[in-house]
C-alpha cells in the first residue's frame, strides 16, 4: 500500500490481481449477482487507488478493503435474481450415481434460495465468518459494527436458514 | 454455572458447532450440558449439519476476476487524491488519534464547565427594565443588544 500511495501502478496491479478474486467472491455472496459484484469490486479497487495516499494502517488491509466492498454492496440497490445456480461451478461430487448428484444439486438450489432471502448484512456476516474464515471480531471490524451485533446477525441468519432447510438438516444428522 | 438449552442454541448460532471456536468461559458449561442433555446433543448435530451446508455453497467461477483485472490493466487509472494539509485540515483534525482518550474528554468537560460559568457570569452588567421612552434610550446607550431584546417595551416610539 505504501508503494501504491506513491503512485506505483505496477504495485497496484499486483494487489488487484491478488485481491480481486477474493473480493469478487465476497461481493457475489452478498449481492447475489455476478454482474453487480464485478462492478462493485472494480469500483472498490479504483477507490483504493485514488485514495491510497490518504490510507492509514489502522486495521489490517484485508479487513479495511472488505469493509469498502461491503459498504459498496450495502449502498447499492439489490437487483434480482440471486446467483443463478446454473452459472455456479458444480461442487465436486464423489457420489458415483446420478441420483445422488441430483439430490445434491437440489440441496444446493434450496440453500442458494434460502441464503438469497436473508438480509444483506446477515449474508455478509455469513460470508465473512464461513467463507472468508473471519472471526466474529474481524467480521465486526469489516462490517463496522460490534461483536455482539455480529453475533445477533449470525443468530438470526441461522434461525432463518434452519427454518427453511429443516428437513435437509435432519437428513444430514442421520 | 449451568447453561440453558436456549443459551446453548444461541451460542451454537453465534460461534458454530465446533466448541473450540467458542469463548473459553462458555465451553465448560456447554460440555456439561452436552454430557447430560439429549436435546443439546441433537441441537449440536443440527448446527454441525447447517455449518457443513453453508460451507458447501458454491462461490461461482473466477472468470469474472480475470475479466476485472484485465479491464483494470488496459484502462488508464484516474489521478490519485494527494494529501494537501491546507485543504484536508478538518479531516485531519477528526482523524487525529489521541491515546488515551481522557485528554479529549477532559478538554470537552473543561469547555463545557467554562461555558456554564460564563453563562452564570453577568458580563454585560445588570439588565435594567425601562418604563418610559427616555429610559429605553438610556438603556440602549448604556447596555448591549441584550437589553433591547429583553426589555419589556424596548422601542415604544416606533409604534404608530
Amino acid at each position: 500500500m505504501l508503494r501504491i500511495a506513491t503512485g506505483d501502478e505496477p504495485a497496484f496491479r499486483v494487489l488487484a490481481r491478488r485481491y480481486a478474486p477474493l473480493a469478487l467472491r465476497l461481493a457475489r455472496r452478498v449481492m447475489g449477482s455476478s454482474a453487480d459484484a464485478e462492478e462493485i469490486v472494480q469500483e472498490a479497487l479504483l477507490r483504493l487507488w485514488v485514495n491510497a495516499p490518504r490510507w492509514r494502517p489502522v486495521a489490517s488491509f484485508r479487513t479495511w478493503f472488505y469493509r469498502v466492498v461491503i459498504n459498496l454492496c450495502l449502498n447499492r440497490k439489490r437487483r434480482p435474481p440471486f446467483l443463478p445456480i446454473e452459472d455456479a461451478s458444480d461442487p465436486v461430487d464423489p457420489a458415483p450415481d446420478a441420483e445422488a448428484g441430483i439430490e445434491r444439486r437440489e440441496v444446493d438450489r434450496a440453500l442458494a434460495a434460502a441464503v438469497a432471502e436473508l438480509p444483506e448484512r446477515q449474508r455478509a456476516a455469513i460470508a465473512l465468518t464461513y467463507h472468508e474464515g473471519f472471526s466474529n471480531a474481524e467480521t465486526a471490524a469489516a462490517l463496522g459494527t460490534s461483536v455482539s451485533a455480529v453475533e445477533t446477525l449470525l443468530v438470526r441468519a441461522k434461525r432463518t436458514l434452519r427454518q427453511r432447510l429443516g428437513p435437509m438438516l435432519d437428513i444430514g444428522t442421520k | 454455572m449451568t447453561m440453558s438449552l436456549r443459551r446453548f442454541q444461541r451460542l451454537l448460532d453465534a460461534h458454530g458447532a465446533d466448541l473450540a471456536h467458542w469463548p473459553a468461559s462458555q465451553r465448560e458449561a456447554a460440555e456439561r450440558l452436552l454430557a447430560g442433555d439429549a436435546a443439546a446433543v441433537a441441537a449440536r448435530a443440527r448446527a454441525r449439519a447447517l455449518d457443513a451446508l453453508i460451507l458447501r455453497e458454491p462461490a461461482g467461477s473466477d472468470a469474472g476476476a480475470a475479466r476485472l483485472v484485465r479491464a483494470l490493466e488496459t484502462r488508464p487509472l484516474p489521478p490519485q487524491r494527494r494529501h494537501f494539509l491546507w485543504r484536508q485540515w478538518p479531516t485531519e483534525l477528526l482523524n487525529l488519534e489521541f491515546t488515551p482518550a481522557w485528554p479529549r474528554l477532559a478538554a470537552l468537560a473543561g469547555l463545557a464547565a467554562l461555558g456554564f460559568i460564563l453563562g452564570l457570569t453577568d458580563i454585560a452588567g445588570p439588565i435594567t427594565t425601562a418604563s418610559s421612552g427616555e429610559e429605553t434610550a438610556s438603556i440602549l446607550a448604556d447596555n448591549d443588544i441584550g437589553a433591547v431584546v429583553f426589555a419589556p417595551d424596548p422601542l415604544p416610539e416606533a409604534r404608530p
